[in-house]
């Protein structure tokens, strides 16, 4: 008995080399993709929190566009009980153009700051307070990065028309201002350097307040229904998760990713058990003749795969290690992370995990042993009396195909178990391949610059529209300005263009006769495009007393369009009515658009959106933008992609960068999965292999046979993997687009997704199913007595 | 003409380090039309010989001329060629595509040697005619799996004469069948080869044996002695069989 168990063994190890590799190959592969991803993610998790905490970020954050109302909102501060402590500090804002180099913010607002502050302190590399001496600055991972530059190179700042020079002494860990995700960036320096630098400086001066409060949910609404004019945001502690969130999904998709190695190694597990039982079932039957029990023939088959999955599981727990280190180095560029003694102890359990699920799996696998009776196992399968009818094809009545092509088909139709690995791993492949495709194909379409409020027929956008010298403007008036100084400055170089803008303000408006009182951010169109907008439902407010807000207010305060607000508006109280409601991602989704009829020049704004500059022009934008670059330097030209990308952080970058690798790294996997099954095909199918030479065929159209078979699997898998990307689209993708506040669609480039995609698959799928039936050639007529 | 002329052909097999000789310089010759058996112990080499004058093994040394073509010069697609459109096959066990019909595998060998519509046509047509003849025509749709074992060899032999070869080549043709399906299948045979169909075959059955023309006994890897039966009529059967008999009990059988 037991020189059986040996043998079968030993003809196990032997005849399936590969498929034992490979599956020690996936084990391996996935174990240190699960590992070293769920560390990770737990390392960022807890590495927020302690974040956090060593830079001492408040319960609530308030941000200022200006220093006038400062007085009164610490007044108001000191009122309310529920406040602990708080503390003011300024930042002073300066432009790209301040900065020596030609510096490149990515659209970021950039801020001078001194360090020593109370909340969201500035940390080194370490986690330690940050200290500067005079002549130092310090800069965050993202602007070093993006400007190539180094500890110790020079950085000059213009302001006020005077030249300060400063090294560069850290790259420091900000909290608040270091994830490009927020869109701002700062410089930090000693306090006595800052204070020299904007004492008698005119650029604005925000001002960030931090307080503790006992319940920040109650501050932040109380704070919100004040009429602070200045208020430009207001948040808790919840938004470093979410601005934190993407340094995770490179983690998140390699967690993907281990899960569907792992159900691919199951499939091929499954696939080269029962191959393993079929070759051995007459072994099976003579040791349950002999009265061996199921338990003792089913532990041949699990000890070995056992010891396989466990081998694999342990050198992907070792190599889990390095490249779980290598993306904790990459995270800790933009944050401080915690002690990582504990993610050791997470890679053993998943390596361990992954041991149990898979060895339960192979358990689960093997009760079709119990299910053989010996006399059936001795006939090789067959009990003598039971047929089951094929579900194939007829040859003859397909007058149009080639017999090649004709036996590829009917062997997946007459066999779909067989082929559900392939089917299933070609159908992974193609959706973790098009759904990121997807995703970028739609941050880079019109439609998500119409999320952004950005009009897709625009020659060109400005991001800033003030001249040199010129401090940021906060009135309608300034900006109406300039925009008409602008176009008279681009007609004399022989453009003829109409320009608009979207001036921004924070408005309190009273929703449901003085119930509610909500503050978002607020819309005023000047110019022909500067309300630029697609609506859901209804129409743009034109008249003085209408308004539109966006689809989330609207379903937040239960409005409908026809619904009237109060706000104070130019200095006394008016009624609004909703004409029509919008669904983008200004302000996160929540926004108002007023009227471009009423008279704003009164309020205070916040700020300005991008300005659209309509002309007509056979240049792209890119093109324009470059040419007005050269032309007009005093102004900053950006193109809608521009736009998008700096509102939308490092994530399109990120996944840029993925793109390429994991398309290649996905389709080696599946050539490698392909030439694997083809070679268990050819090893299962020697015999009918040499029927078919002993009958006249060549071995050249014996191959062509089996790469048509894998065709085949490849076109029938491609009929089910379109639909579920699609499906993908519709319901994951959209959804995490939707975090950001608006629905869109998602965009797809059919030709590239659903054609050169999947044609380059096959193309790679057939190399190795071509290069795997090169073992034809070993095959003669005279072995069909190893027939099946 | 000769169909088949075998001149000092050699097999030799390297088996752990060892060489195994198995045909040692046969020199044999199969006239046109002619049907022969080639009978021999176990481990004697027919279905070697067998094998390697059809092409589907290699020689050694030594030449095989195929209807005066010399074969083992050709290339392996050449032979393969030579095996689709000249020679027929048929095995002991009942070799076929499990994936497809009876029909389906009687016509696949001529279907991949046709091209167009027109040609299919024509081999439907001539595959109908061979399974009338054959006795098979109500099983043509049917799964392999669902025939008895002479329904699947008269399927082989349809097979193996779907694109009117020369020259039928059979190892042990009956060797799985009962009684009645061997005589059913060696009908056929005998019926193939009075319409003109060379036939060579390897058995170890003196009944299937005596219906051949002329039978070989091979032993240790070479012709040891033939004897000429004559052409199978029903009638003389017995005495046929008689014959041979001795024959072999002369040769120690």
């Amino acid at each position: 008995m037991g020189v059986m168990w040996f043998e079968i063994l030993k003809k196990d190890l032997r005849k399936q080399k590969s498929v034992n590799v490979i599956l020690l190959l996936f084990i391996m592969l996935s174990t240190i993709f699960l590992a070293s991803s769920v560390s990770n993610i737990c390392l960022v998790m807890n590495g927020l929190e302690t974040y956090m905490e060593r830079a001492n970020v408040s319960d609530v954050t308030a941000v200022f566009g200006g220093e006038d109302e400062r007085e009164a909102f610490e007044r108001w501060l000191d009122g309310r009980s529920e406040v602990t402590e708080y503390v003011g500090e300024q930042l002073c804002e300066i432009t790209a153009d301040d900065i020596s180099g030609s510096f490149e913010a990515n659209g970021a607002s950039l801020y001078l700051g001194a360090v020593g502050g109370r909340y969201a302190r500035p940390l080194d590399s370490d986690g330690n307070d940050l200290v500067l001496r005079a002549g130092e600055v310090a800069v965050s991972p993202g602007l070093m990065e993006r400007n190539g530059l180094r500890v110790g190179d020079g950085l000059q700042f213009q302001v006020s028309g005077r030249t300060y020079r400063y090294r560069i002494a850290v790259e420091t860990r900000d909290i608040m201002f270091g994830n490009e995700m927020s869109g701002m960036g700062r410089f930090l320096f000693c306090r006595e350097d800052y204070e020299e630098m904007v004492s008698d400086c005119a650029n604005t001066k925000i001002v960030v307040y931090g307080f503790n409060t006992a319940d920040p949910e109650k501050t932040l609404a109380a704070v919100r229904q004040q009429g602070f004019t200045l208020l430009v945001n207001i948040y808790d502690r919840s938004i470093y998760s979410m601005l934190y969130v993407f340094d995770m999904i490179v983690a998140a998709l390699l967690i993907v990713i281990g899960l569907c190695l792992i159900l691919i190694s199951l499939m091929i597990l499954r696939f080269s058990l029962s191959f393993t039982m079929e070759e051995n079932y007459r072994e099976i039957g003579v040791m349950k003749a002999i009265g061996m029990r199921d338990r003792a023939i089913r532990r041949i088959y699990l000890v070995k795969y056992f010891a396989l999955v466990a081998a694999g599981a342990v050198i992907g727990f070792l190599l889990s290690m390095p490249v779980g280190k290598g993306m904790a180095a990459s995270v800790s560029r933009n944050m401080v992370l915690g002690d990582s003694a504990g993610a050791v102890g997470i890679n053993i359990v998943c390596s361990a995990a992954v041991i149990v699920f898979v060895t339960a799996m192979c358990v689960a696998f093997t009760g079709r042993l119990k299910k053989i009776s010996a006399i059936e196992a001795i006939r090789s399968g067959g009990s003598g009396e039971r047929y089951q009818r094929r579900r194939g094809l007829s040859l003859y009545k397909r007058k149009h195909m080639g017999t090649v092509s004709f036996l590829g088909l009917n062997d997946i139709l007459c066999n779909m178990k067989r082929y559900l690995v392939l089917f299933f791993t070609f159908c992974i492949s193609f959706v973790l391949i098009t759904v990121p495709l997807n995703t970028l194909t739609t941050m880079e379409s019109d439609e998500m610059a119409s999320k952004f409020s950005l009009n897709p027929d625009a020659a060109v956008y400005m991001d800033r529209l003030e001249a040199e010298g010129e401090a940021p403007y906060h009135n309608t008036a300034d900006l109406e300005n300039a925009l008409r100084r602008i176009e008279r400055e681009l007609a004399g170089q022989g453009y003829e263009a109409s320009l608009s803008v979207g001036a921004l303000c924070f408005i309190n408006y009273t929703v449901n006769d003085e119930e509610k009182v909500i503050k978002p951010l607020t819309n005023y169109p000047i110019g022909e495009n500067g309300g630029y907008c697609e609506y859901s439902a209804g129409e743009a407010p034109r008249l003085e007393n209408e308004i539109a807000f966006s689809r989330k207010i609207m379903e937040a305060n239960r409005l409908e369009i026809g619904d009237t607000v109060t706000a104070s508006v130019g200095g006394r109280e008016r009624r609004f009515i909703i004409t029509g409601y919008y669904s983008d991602y200004m302000q996160l989704g929540e926004s108002a658009r007023l009227n471009p009829a009423i008279d704003m020049s009164e309020e205070l704004l916040s700020g300005y959106w991008k300005a659209t500059v309509m002309m007509e022009t056979a240049l792209s934008q890119q093109e324009l933008a470059d040419r007005m670059k050269q032309q007009f330097p005093q102004y900053e030209w950006v193109t809608a992609q521009d736009a998008i990308d700096a509102n939308i952080g490092t994530t399109k970058d990120t996944m840029s960068a993925m793109q390429l690798p994991m398309t290649v790294m996905l389709c080696l996997l599946i050539m490698l999965i392909s030439l694997l099954m083809m070679k268990l095909f050819i090893v299962r199918e020697k015999g009918q292999l040499a029927m078919l030479q002993s009958i006249g065929w060549r071995r050249h159209d014996i191959r062509m046979w089996l790469v048509m078979r894998m065709v085949w699997v490849v076109l029938l898998s491609m009929v089910f993997a379109v639909p579920l990307s699609m499906l993908c689209d519709r319901f994951v993708l959209r959804n995490i687009f939707a975090i950001m506040g608006a629905e869109l669609r998602i965009q797809v480039e059919p030709l590239r997704a659903y054609l050169l995609y999947p044609a380059v698959l096959l193309v790679g799928i057939v190399a190795a199913t071509y290069f795997a039936t090169g073992s034809v050639r070993r095959i003669n007529a005279s072995d069909m007595k190893i027939a099946e | 003409m000769n169909a088949l002329k075998v001149t000092d052909l050699c097999k030799t097999y390297i088996v752990n380090r060892r060489q195994n000789n198995v045909l040692r310089n046969v020199n044999l010759e199969i006239e046109e039309g002619e049907m022969v058996g080639i009978m021999g112990p176990s481990g004697s080499g027919k279905t070697t010989l067998l094998y390697t004058v059809s092409g589907m093994d290699t020689a050694t040394a030594g030449t095989v001329r195929f209807f005066g073509e010399e074969m083992t010069g050709l290339s392996a697609n050449q032979v393969s060629d030579l095996r689709l459109r000249r020679m027929g096959f048929v095995f002991q066990q009942m070799y076929m595509l499990k994936n497809l019909s009876i029909y389906d595998n009687i016509v696949l060998p001529a279907y991949q040697s046709a091209s167009g519509k027109e040609q299919r046509r024509e081999i439907n047509e001539r595959a109908k005619v061979l399974m009338t003849k054959l006795g098979i025509s109500e099983v043509a749709d049917n799964d392999i799996s669902e025939v008895s074992g002479g329904q699947l060899q008269r399927a082989c032999i349809a097979r193996s004469m779907i694109n009117n070869p020369k020259i039928i080549f059979a190892d042990e043709p009956t060797g799985a069948l009962n009684k009645q399906n061997s005589r059913e299948v060696m009908k056929e045979l005998n019926r193939l080869n009075e319409e003109g169909t060379t036939i060579m075959m390897v058995t170890h059955d003196v009944k299937v044996a005596s219906r051949c023309e002329r039978v070989f006994y091979i032993e240790d890897g070479n012709i040891r002695d033939e004897m000429d039966l004559g052409k199978y009529a029903e009638d003389g059967e017995r005495a046929r069989e008689r014959e041979l008999n001795n024959w072999l009990m002369r040769l120690g059988w």
